[in-house]
C-alpha cells in the first residue's frame, strides 16, 4: 500500500472513531456521564439530528489458497480497505412534496473508485469517488404517488434472487457485495382497494458495472479463453445504445394483497435493454499473414429484451411461502437464449428454542432454476456469446440463509448458494454485534468453491476474511 | 319523602348488585366501549434498561384504525435509533379464525416482506413487548374470568384472568394466561401479569401515569414492562398523541409502509 493509501486509512479511522464518540453521547449512555458532557452531547445531538446516513469501514483479506501457494501467484490486491460514507438527506417542500438525496463518498486502496459522477445515468466502468446514489422528488396523494429522479427499485418476493427485479443495473465491482445502481426514472403508483399499479419509465440506459481486467473479480478466464481456441483475445469498447425514445425502458407491475385474503400476488412486465449485455466477437485474421495469432476482439453489446414476471407470497402459521418467475425474451438476431427463471422458497422462524442463549433462528430456503425455451444454438449468429455461461448463475440451485439471533445485538448468519449440477458454491458465514445502538461490527468469510469452468469456481481464488464497521447516524 | 329516602337507600344496593353480576367479559366489553377510538396516532419513546443499568432508546410512531367490527389495522414505524429508522410493520387483523396479515419493511434492502403472524409472541425489536402486546385487546379470542378485586396504588381494581379461547390463539400466543387489573372508577387496565405456556409469571406491565384524551377516554402516558427473570425493562413514554386527525383504512397499505418518516 502506498503512502497516500495509508493517509487515507488513518484519516478514515480518525473520522470513524470521532463518530463513535459522538454517537455515544448521542445515545445517552447513563454510566459515568457528567452534566457538562450531557449539555455538550445535547448540542451535538441537535446538530446531527437533521443529518442521517452511515459510514462503513471495510477490510478484506483475500488469503491465499492451496492453488495459489503451489503456483506462487502474486496477489497484489490481497488486502483491500474501503471507506464508504453515505448521507440521507430528506425533507418536505410544501405539504405534499418530499425530496430525498443520497450523496456518497467512497474510496479504497486499490483505486476502484475514481472521479465524480457527471451524468444522470451511469455507464462508466469505474465506481465514482463522489456520487449521488439516489436523488428524487415525490408527490403523494391518497391514491397516487409520483416520483422522478434517480431511484432504486425493489420488485419481487424472493429473498436470495429476484428474477422479476430488472429495473436497476448492478455494480459488480466486488461480486459478493454487488449493489444496485440508481436509474433516472419516473414512477407512478396508483392504489385501488383491490390492486396497486406501478408504472416506471426509464428514459436513459445505464449499464451494470463489471470487474475490470485488473480487478481480481474478473475471475479465472483461462477456460473461456481455451474455448476461443488459438486466438489473441482483446477487449473492445462497450457498444452503448443511443439515448433516444426507441431505447428507453419501461416497466409495469400490477399487485394485490386484497384480491385473495392472505395472499400477495403480482404480475410484471419489463421492456428494456440488458444491462450486463452479451459479448460479440469480431475475428480479425489479418495478423495470420504476419505469422501471428488472429485477433478476437470482444465487444460488450446490450440487446433489447422483454420480461414477463409473476410472484406470490403467503403464510401458513409460522411459515411464509413465496415464488417468483420471469420469462426473458431477447430481441433480434438470436443474441441470447430465451428462458424462464424461477425461485420458490420458504421462510420459517424457530422461536421455541430449548437453548437459552439462542432467542430465535430464522431459516430461508429457496430453490432457483431455469428452463430454456428457445436456445441460442450454433446455427444461430455465432458472433454472440450469450449470457448463459457467465451471467445467469442459478440454473439448478439451492439458496439458503440461516440467521441465529443470540440477542438483539448479537447474531450469526450463514448464507450461501449451491449449484447442484456443477457443484460449485458460495458460502458466507457472518458474525455481527452491535457495540452501541448505532455502531455495528461484522466479521466473516466468503468461501468460494468449484471447478474453474463453473459459475462460482472462476472466483475460487478469492476466498477472503472481512471485517466491516458500520456507524449509523 | 319516605319514597325518596327508600329510593336513595336502595340505590347503592342496586348499584352493587349490578356490578357484582358483571362477568369478566362484561367488564372487558364495557372497557372497550369506553376507551376504544376509531383512529389514533402516537409517538412513543421506549427506554430499554438491562439489569446492569445500560440504557437504549427506541422512538416509534403508531397509527391505529379500528373498523366497525372491532378489527384493527396498525402501522408501526421507527424514528430512532438511526440503524432502524424507517423500519416499518403493518398489521391487518382478521378476527378469530383467520391469520392476520403482516408485512415488514426494511429500508436497508428497500423490501417489503410478508411475514408469518404466527411469530407474534416474539419480542418486538429488542423490547420487552411482544408483537401481540402492541395490538388492541381482541375479545373474540380470549375468555375472561372475574377473580375478584384488589387495590393497586390506592385504586380499587377488578382482577380478571384472560385465557386464549380459540385453538389458533392458544397456538400463536406466547401466554397461557394474563391477569389484568382494571380500575373500577375508569375501567382502565393499570397492571397486567403475563404467564408463559408453562404457567410461570414472566413479566409485568405497570401503568405509572394515565392521561385523559377525550371525555372519559384514557390512555397510557407512562408505563413499565419488566421481565422478571432477566430484570430487563422497557419504559413506554408517550410523547405525542393525535386523536383528532382522521385516519382512513386506506392509509394502512404497503405503499405507505415504505414512505420515510418525516
Amino acid at each position: 500500500m502506498n503512502i497516500m493509501s495509508n493517509k487515507l486509512i488513518v484519516s478514515s479511522l480518525y473520522i470513524f472513531l470521532n463518530l463513535c464518540f459522538i454517537n455515544q453521547i448521542y445515545a445517552q449512555e447513563t454510566t459515568g456521564i457528567s452534566e457538562s458532557d450531557v449539555t455538550f452531547g445535547e448540542k451535538i445531538k441537535d446538530l446531527l439530528s437533521n443529518l442521517n446516513g452511515n459510514l462503513k469501514l471495510n477490510l478484506f483479506d483475500h488469503f491465499h489458497n492451496e492453488e495459489q501457494e503451489e503456483t506462487r501467484d502474486q496477489d497484489k490486491d490481497r488486502y483491500r480497505f474501503e471507506f464508504d460514507l453515505k448521507l440521507d438527506i430528506t425533507g418536505d417542500i410544501g405539504d405534499s412534496i418530499t425530496y430525498s438525496v443520497t450523496p456518497r463518498l467512497r474510496f479504497d486502496n486499490v483505486n476502484w473508485a475514481t472521479g465524480v459522477i457527471d451524468e444522470p445515468n451511469e455507464t462508466d466502468d469505474d465506481r465514482f469517488l463522489l456520487n449521488i446514489d439516489e436523488a428524487y422528488l415525490a408527490h403523494s396523494s391518497d391514491r397516487f404517488d409520483i416520483s422522478f429522479g434517480k431511484m432504486k427499485y425493489e420488485w419481487g418476493t424472493a429473498d436470495g434472487y429476484n428474477p422479476t427485479d430488472n429495473i436497476n443495473p448492478y455494480d459488480f465491482t466486488d461480486i459478493p457485495t454487488a449493489e444496485k445502481i440508481g436509474v433516472p426514472s419516473i414512477s407512478l403508483s396508483y392504489s385501488h382497494d383491490l390492486f396497486n399499479l406501478e408504472l416506471v419509465f426509464i428514459p436513459l440506459f445505464s449499464t451494470s458495472r463489471l470487474p475490470g481486467t485488473d480487478n481480481r473479480w474478473i475471475g479465472d478466464l483461462s477456460e473461456a479463453k481455451e474455448n476461443f481456441g488459438s486466438v489473441n483475445v482483446l477487449l473492445g469498447r462497450k457498444e452503448l445504445p443511443e439515448n433516444n425514445i426507441d431505447n428507453s425502458q419501461y416497466a409495469i407491475r400490477l399487485s394485490s394483497s386484497t384480491l385473495v385474503n392472505g395472499w400477495d400476488f403480482s404480475l410484471s412486465y419489463y421492456d428494456g435493454i440488458e444491462p450486463i449485455g452479451v459479448l460479440r466477437g469480431d475475428l480479425d485474421t489479418l495478423p495470420v499473414l504476419l505469422g501471428l495469432l488472429p485477433n478476437l476482439t470482444l465487444f460488450r453489446v446490450f440487446p433489447h429484451y422483454r420480461e414477463f414476471g409473476a410472484d406470490f407470497s403467503t403464510t401458513f402459521n409460522k411459515l411464509e411461502v413465496h415464488g417468483e418467475a420471469a420469462a426473458h425474451i431477447t430481441d433480434g438476431n438470436r443474441k441470447d437464449d430465451d428462458y424462464l427463471e424461477y425461485v420458490v422458497g420458504i421462510n420459517y422462524n424457530f422461536d421455541d428454542i430449548s437453548l437459552e442463549f439462542i432467542e430465535e433462528i430464522m431459516l430461508i430456503l429457496e430453490y432457483a432454476g431455469e428452463e430454456i425455451f428457445d436456445e441460442k444454438t450454433e446455427e444461430d449468429d455465432n458472433n454472440f456469446s450469450g449470457s448463459g455461461d457467465y451471467f445467469r448463475p442459478f440454473k439448478n440451485s439451492v439458496l439458503t440463509t440461516i440467521d441465529i439471533k443470540f440477542s438483539e445485538d448479537t447474531k450469526f448468519k450463514i448464507s450461501g448458494a449451491i449449484n447442484l449440477e456443477d457443484e460449485d458454491n458460495f458460502i458466507r458465514p457472518l458474525f455481527s454485534h452491535k457495540l452501541y445502538d448505532n455502531t455495528k461490527i461484522e466479521a466473516g468469510f466468503d468461501i468460494i468453491s468449484g471447478h474453474k469452468d463453473t459459475f462460482f469456481g472462476k472466483w475460487r481464488k478469492n476466498d477472503r476474511f472481512f471485517i466491516m464497521f458500520t456507524q449509523y447516524f | 319523602m319516605k319514597i325518596l329516602l327508600y329510593f336513595v337507600l336502595t340505590l347503592p344496593i342496586v348499584f352493587h348488585i349490578t356490578y357484582a353480576e358483571m362477568t369478566g367479559k362484561d367488564i372487558m366489553e364495557k372497557q372497550k366501549d369506553r376507551h376504544e377510538l376509531k383512529y389514533e396516532q402516537v409517538i412513543t419513546d421506549m427506554v430499554l434498561k438491562n439489569k446492569k443499568g445500560r440504557i437504549r432508546n427506541r422512538t416509534i410512531t403508531i397509527h391505529i384504525y379500528t373498523d366497525d367490527t372491532g378489527l384493527s389495522k396498525v402501522m408501526i414505524k421507527f424514528l430512532s435509533p438511526a440503524d432502524v429508522k424507517n423500519v416499518g410493520l403493518l398489521t391487518w387483523e382478521h378476527g378469530a379464525e383467520k391469520e392476520d396479515d403482516q408485512w415488514l419493511y426494511l429500508p436497508a434492502s428497500k423490501k417489503i416482506k410478508r411475514i408469518a403472524s404466527g411469530g407474534k409472541k416474539n419480542k418486538f425489536m429488542g423490547t420487552d413487548y411482544a408483537y401481540e402486546d402492541l395490538r388492541p385487546e381482541n375479545l373474540n379470542v380470549h375468555s375472561y374470568e372475574l377473580k375478584g378485586s384488589q387495590s393497586i396504588e390506592d385504586k380499587d381494581c377488578y382482577v380478571i384472568k384472560a385465557i386464549p379461547s380459540t385453538e389458533k390463539e392458544k397456538r400463536d400466543s406466547g401466554y397461557s394466561q394474563r391477569v389484568l387489573y382494571i380500575r373500577k372508577d375508569n375501567l382502565f387496565t393499570i397492571k397486567i401479569e403475563y404467564y408463559n405456556k408453562k404457567g410461570k409469571k414472566i413479566k409485568v406491565l405497570t401503568v405509572e401515569k394515565l392521561e385523559s384524551v377525550k371525555d372519559d377516554v384514557q390512555r397510557i402516558k407512562k408505563s413499565i414492562m419488566e421481565y422478571l427473570k432477566t430484570k430487563h425493562s422497557t419504559t413506554w413514554i408517550t410523547i405525542k398523541r393525535d386523536i383528532i386527525t382522521p385516519l382512513d383504512k386506506n392509509f394502512f397499505i404497503q405503499r405507505n409502509l415504505k414512505k420515510p418518516v418525516p
